[in-house]
């Protein structure tokens, strides 16, 4: 039952609803003018609002998780410590809300992922040419924020797909924004249907699973919560062959949102036709919320069928999702090296990275808790860094698309020569997705494949390293262009600030994070 | 409805109309086709649930709540898919999906 | 009477396979369109013979109401003139069809058909059961379900909006109905100009030309 002390654990989506219909009432309720002048001041309005307004719900949920600071209990007891120890009561612990919504330490970590990529992504929009409605676009991207938080903490079937829901819903929209650009509307609608029919997918398997989980509840009383993960996992137990249909289902409605092969193939042509700064959005808080959801689902619902990721005992999940990490890492690496547009090429470097991911979650099937809970941390370091590498990527191509005219790698030629600190900041991000020490991916890349050995599955891990070594052709030829190649057109290319921030933010995320581990691995490991 | 029905049977018809909803929705060139072959399949997992729901637990409500949610939010996916239909249809001036192809792959 | 009951099961259940086929397979959408009205009025049936009234009613109201007049105003706005003879499944319909079908014959139906249920046993015919209905609904909403319920609505305003802002249409550059000809003019300007992001539409009608003169 929904209490009303669980308000302050709900805190930051409540914010974040909050700030979506504000942005919406300020672009509505205010008279703009026909000029350009006008409208451009319109676009700044929405954005910088947007912006603000999500760097003050990161800093709430910052306080609320208490991983910077925790009041302590001989605080005195004034108006402002109050403030904050009400705030922080609201903090990881306790029985998930209504059965519906776990607020443990997963969930805070995961949102300030996704806020934190929310702000930079409305960073990254600040500068990018101005939409027709500003107001709804950044309310959309504020919305998507708040079903993705929604996702991270679904602890129960219903809620979750309201959840995905309420991500993807925003993210087709703002996939096909743009209504003069005809990629732009195409992109929109095929991740629309792609998209749709994945949802059906997942449903199925819920369905299914719920049947199954009413097949074998016997005589228990209560009925009204057994759509949540943990009772379906205890119910389960007699039924089978239909509960491995509904793994099954359920994965393949998830590998889509998430784009492993063989689910992927919307995901080029989405990345390549939707505004760049959106594409940053996708490949990297909706991924992370994916995968997050996906942790839970399945080693709550699922737990008898773990299964191993050898591939010598039939059945089982981490099987499955071995056989689908394989196909994915190497063929997201295969097809992103004859690519010369660099938006798809950075697309299939998502989808190899997603199979990379996946490792982490099959360290699940490990004999020890230990090396169970470092498959998490692993899982969410790998997540933090990804997110920032491909927020600091994209932003940078969204910039250089925005100034050249194109996403070719012909456009990337000479970039060194017209804007140094930018071709260093994109070198920096490419760096760390290939995997170069003392770069943030490469700690990633390490600890995943670590933890994938551990779990059993060494020749998955085997492969993945000959996969990295093979990522690195393509990574460097973008370097190639930027660095050596000669420059078909000198005019010097502008930062301008908002971008410049959001690079900034991202690099210095990478390389700080890449040189001290631990200054998030010890927060990650409390999960 | 107990006695004379068994379950199975609602339950492969459930899965004929999601298989039938699949095939639509994969093969069918006309973009609102797809959107047609979407709904039937939300419609056999709607069919899914209330079977259950009637068939164990008859008593309680989880089962026609979550059909009805999944009916609002199949109502609020058309809504959006067939925005972006016609959004796509200005520039295309075609709903066939072979035709829209601008984007390679 | 059981024997009353599982003929009217058999006859829904058919009807809504038969309507659910020819929604995939026949070539005219707009009659496609009316065959999925007449499979959620089958799906709706199927909801009263299993005893949820409410949820029947809602199927109807929202399914056929809302959702399939939707679809046909979509299929108004989207004219071809061109589309009337053309084919309506993509070249890989076999593939499809047979992934489909093995998908239900082997995977699904043994699965189902197989599995043992342990449904609990209803009570004589006659005995009035207390079956949840509305008002247990309604509890359910506001008591277990209530951030669900919450999220749902934010979840159709955003659809609402998004909806509004994609197919928005100024009104300078709202079209009238295009004929054949115009039509066939409009897609081969646009295939010329295609490397660059065309201009939007324009309202002036393009330069008649003969149908043979045509393309297709």
């Amino acid at each position: 039952m929904f209490q009303l002390t669980d308000i302050p654990r709900l805190l930051p989506e409540i914010l974040l609803l909050v700030l979506a219909l504000l942005v919406l009432g300020s672009d509505i309720l205010e008279r703009w003018g026909r000029t350009p002048a006008a409208q451009l001041e319109r676009v700044k309005s929405s954005a910088s609002l947007t912006a603000i307004g999500l760097g003050m719900v990161l800093f709430v949920a910052l306080l609320q998780s208490g991983y910077i600071y925790r009041l302590p209990e001989t605080a005195p007891v004034n108006f402002f410590t109050n403030i904050i120890r009400n705030l922080q009561s609201g903090g990881p612990g306790g029985e998930p809300i209504a059965g519906a919504f776990a607020t443990d330490h997963l969930t805070m970590i995961a949102r300030l992922l996704i806020i934190g990529a929310a702000l930079v992504t409305s960073l990254l929009c600040l500068d990018v040419r101005p939409s027709a409605h500003p107001g709804e676009f950044y309310a959309l991207i504020i919305f998507s924020t708040l079903g993705m938080c929604l996702m991270v903490g679904a602890n129960e079937f219903l809620l979750a797909y309201l959840a995905i829901e309420l991500t993807s819903i925003p993210l087709y929209l703002l996939a096909g924004y743009f209504r003069n650009d005809p990629r732009s509307a195409e992109a929109g609608l095929k991740y629309f249907l792609f998209g749709a029919i994945s949802s059906a997918i997942l449903l199925y398997g819920m369905s299914l699973a719920f049947g199954a989980a009413l097949n074998g509840v016997g005589s228990a009383t209560n009925f009204n919560d057994l759509t949540r993960f943990d009772r379906i996992g205890t119910f389960t137990a007699s039924s089978g062959g239909l509960i491995t249909l509904a793994m099954l289902f359920i994965v393949a409605g998830m590998g889509y949102k998430l784009a492993v092969v063989p689910f992927h193939s919307w995901s080029p042509d989405v990345y390549e036709g939707a505004p760049t700064p959106i594409t940053a959005f996708i490949s990297t808080a909706s991924k992370a919320a994916g995968f997050i959801l996906l942790f839970r689902l399945l080693t709550k619902t699922f737990p008898a069928m773990t299964g191993s990721p050898t591939l010598d005992t039939a059945g089982g999940w981490t099987a499955v999702l071995a056989v689908l990490a394989l196909l994915t890492v190497v063929i997201g690496n295969l097809a992103a090296l004859p690519q010369t547009n660099v938006k798809r090429l950075l697309a299939y470097s998502s989808i190899a990275h997603a199979g990379f991911v996946v490792l982490g979650l099959l360290a699940w099937a490990a004999a020890q808790p230990f090396d169970r809970e470092q498959g998490l941390t692993a899982l969410l370091y790998y997540l933090f860094i990804y997110s920032l590498t491909n927020l600091g990527a994209f932003g940078a191509l969204a910039l250089i698309g925005q100034q050249t005219g194109g996403d070719d790698l012909t456009h990337l030629r000479g970039l060194s020569r017209r804007n140094l600190p930018l071709a260093l900041l994109f070198t920096v991000c490419i760096l760390s997705l290939a995997g170069i020490p003392p770069l943030g991916g490469f700690f990633a890349k390490f600890y995943i494949f670590m933890v994938g050995w551990q779990s059993g599955a060494t020749w998955l891990v085997v492969i993945a390293v000959v996969m990295t070594i093979v990522s690195l052709y393509y990574y460097l030829r973008l370097l190639k262009a930027m660095f050596i190649e000669p420059a078909t057109d000198l005019t010097p290319v502008s930062l301008p600030r908002g971008i410049g921030a959001a690079l900034a933010i991202a690099v210095v995320g990478v390389l700080v994070l890449g040189i001290f581990p631990n200054l998030i691995l010890s927060v990650l490991e409390r999960v | 409805m107990l006695n004379a029905v068994p379950l199975p049977a609602v339950l492969t018809l459930a899965a004929a109309l999601f298989c039938i909803g699949l095939f639509g929705a994969l093969s069918r060139r006309n973009l609102i086709g797809v959107l047609m072959g979407v709904e039937l399949m939300l419609n056999a997992v709607n069919i899914n649930l209330v079977a259950f729901w009637r068939y164990f637990e008859a008593r309680y409500i989880t089962g026609q709540t979550f059909a009805i949610f999944i009916i609002a939010v199949a109502a609020a996916e058309a809504a959006v898919g067939l925005a972006m239909v016609i959004a796509v249809y200005r520039h295309y001036v075609t709903v066939q999906a072979d035709e829209i192809d601008r984007l390679r792959g | 009477m059981e024997v009353v009951v599982q003929i009217t099961f058999g006859v829904i259940a058919v009807f809504i396979l038969v309507a659910a086929a020819m929604v995939v397979s026949v070539r005219n959408v707009i009659h496609a369109a009316l065959w999925l009205i007449a499979c959620f009025f089958g799906v709706g049936a199927l909801y009263m013979l299993l005893e949820a009234e409410f949820l029947a009613v809602v199927q109807v109201l929202i399914y056929v109401g809302a959702v399939s007049v939707l679809i046909l105003f979509a299929i108004m706005l989207t004219r071809q003139i061109t589309g009337e003879g053309v084919r309506q499944l993509t070249n890989r319909w076999p593939v499809v069809l047979a992934i489909a079908t093995l998908l239900f014959a082997t995977v699904l139906a043994p699965t189902l058909i197989n599995q043992q249920w342990n449904v609990p046993p209803a009570p004589p015919l006659g005995t009035p059961e207390p079956i949840a209905g509305p008002a247990e609904l309604g509890r359910g909403f506001v008591n277990e379900f209530l951030i669900q319920f919450q999220v749902v609505g934010v979840l159709l305003t955003v659809a609402l909006i998004g909806a509004i802002v994609i197919a928005y249409e100024e009104r300078a550059r709202r079209r009238k109905v295009l004929t054949l000809a115009e039509e066939l003019e409009l897609k081969r300007l646009r295939e010329q100009t295609s490397p660059t992001v065309p201009a939007p539409v324009e309202a002036e009608p393009v330069v008649q030309e003969s149908r043979s003169a045509s393309e297709r």
